[in-house]
């Protein structure tokens, strides 16, 4: 099996699993108990905030730990507008966010909240422009993706915090896709919330993470205990942590040698299927994209047959319209493209990850051509 | 009455649900020539048992298009 979905969830890297294991055998201390087993689970929590901040450039105080990153975003937008209960309160987002933000934020418009969905350009890209048109006086948070999981874009986010910070208005970016990937760095991009899932970057599933830039308070979106300093109640899910702690130690020191590596792969993939198939079309911006992410349209084609074609013959890729019930819904971020709905419907996303090897390119673009042309012969 | 949808390969007739939906999922909502189980495993290179473990799993997977 050749497995090309890494934006979907990656394997677990061989060390960073090593590294959970004792905290679910050995070492099962609950992180909140004051005798040694778990004394040593919270020393093992407190080391994993210290690594995802160093790797970060936060400060250890500003991360907390969450289930994963659909929760880390929901309680950014959710509780950042709960703060303004009452006043008039309105958000900025893309119209290519993650679900867990957009939803997020139609939820909040039931309750008297105005949000401004920004369109992108043909390549995925918000324009500052048009977020600084869109800004209002009440205009209290902007929350824009730092990669887009379907294409692979990056935002000029650097350029945003700039904007926002000299407006005082909060700033969210969505990271999941791209801390372990390229270099993030809060100062940097000026960023007051930044989120991120462990199982994005060969950690492990359940484990995602929030910074909250130190100074600025939201409530916590789950009551209980005081774990995670009274923000985020609920036992530790101590190895999951762990694993985020290690799993982005260990992405930091290998990224510039993945992402070149990454990034010549799919430069191989995308001119070896271009070379078969002329017609096939990259969706979302060429220079400032993740370097192992990319969107492929094959215009007449369906793809979701193409998806389950190539599960058949063993390649893992993924399609942004999912059908269960034989009305297949194109990507809102597709369409966002400006794409149209046959277009949308005819993309497939191939995204390498840490365990792809070169080989495995040719074999790739092989199997993309056969299961296009059955498709295409039939059809 | 539904009208007959049949196999363009060997003429088979009325073919099924679960043919009609996996000729849907593997070639595309749009496809106009259908085949019957047999022929589209012969078609794709695949085999009987491999598509009806994928019909089974379109099932669990809670799609509608199957019986």
């Amino acid at each position: 099996m050749i497995y090309a979905d890494n934006a979907a969830t990656t394997r677990i890297s061989d060390s960073v699993f090593e590294k959970m294991l004792p905290f679910l055998r050995e070492q099962y201390g609950n992180a909140s108990s004051q005798y040694a087993l778990g004394v040593k689970a919270k020393r093992a929590v407190e080391q994993a905030r210290r690594q995802v901040a160093v790797a970060i450039g936060a400060d250890a105080t500003e991360i907390t730990f969450t289930s994963g990153g659909s929760e880390a975003n929901n309680w950014v937008i959710r509780c950042v507008a709960k703060t303004y209960h009452g006043r008039p309160m309105h958000i900025i987002t893309s119209e290519i966010e993650h679900h867990s933000v957009l939803n997020a934020c139609h939820a909040l418009e039931q309750t008297d909240i105005e949000v401004t969905y920004l369109p992108v350009n043909a390549t995925g890209v918000v324009e500052v422009t048009r977020l600084e048109e869109a800004i209002k006086p009440y205009t209290k948070l902007v929350s824009i993706m730092l990669a887009n999981n379907e294409i692979g874009t990056v935002q000029p986010i650097e350029e945003i915090g700039r904007l926002l910070k000299s407006k005082g208005i909060l700033f969210h970016t969505d990271a999941v896709q791209a801390v372990g990937h390229i270099p993030v760095d809060v100062s940097r991009l000026g960023v007051d919330f930044l989120t991120a899932s462990a199982h994005k970057f060969n950690g492990a599933k359940g484990t995602g993470i929030l910074y909250k830039r130190s100074g600025i308070d939201i409530s916590p979106l789950v009551y209980g205990g005081e774990q995670e300093r009274g923000l985020r109640a609920g036992t530790e899910n101590v190895a999951g942590i762990v694993s985020a702690g290690f799993a982005i130690e260990e992405s930091m020191g290998m990224m510039a040698d993945e992402s070149e590596r990454l990034s010549e792969m799919v430069k191989a993939t995308v001119e070896g299927i271009k070379e078969k198939i002329p017609s096939v079309r990259v969706n979302g911006d060429s220079t400032y994209r993740l370097p192992g992410t990319v969107n492929l349209g094959f215009d007449g084609v369906s793809g979701e047959a193409l998806m389950h074609l190539l599960d058949l013959k063993g390649v893992c890729v993924s399609t942004s319209s999912a059908c269960t019930s034989g009305k297949d819904e194109p990507s809102h971020v597709l369409l966002a493209l400006g794409l149209s709905e046959q277009q949308a419907k005819s993309a497939i996303r191939i995204s390498y990850g840490r365990y792809n090897i070169s080989d495995e390119v040719g074999k790739v673009i092989s199997a993309v051509y056969e299961v296009y042309s059955k498709i295409v012969g039939t059809s | 009455m539904a009208k007959s949808v049949d196999c363009y390969i060997c003429g088979k007739k009325n073919l099924t649900r679960n043919e009609i939906g996996l000729n849907k999922k593997l070639i595309g909502q749009d496809v106009k020539k259908f085949h019957c189980l047999q022929c589209l495993a012969d078609y794709l290179e695949l085999s009987v048992d491999e598509l009806e473990e994928r019909i089974q799993e379109f099932k669990d997977a809670g799609c509608t298009m199957f019986e």
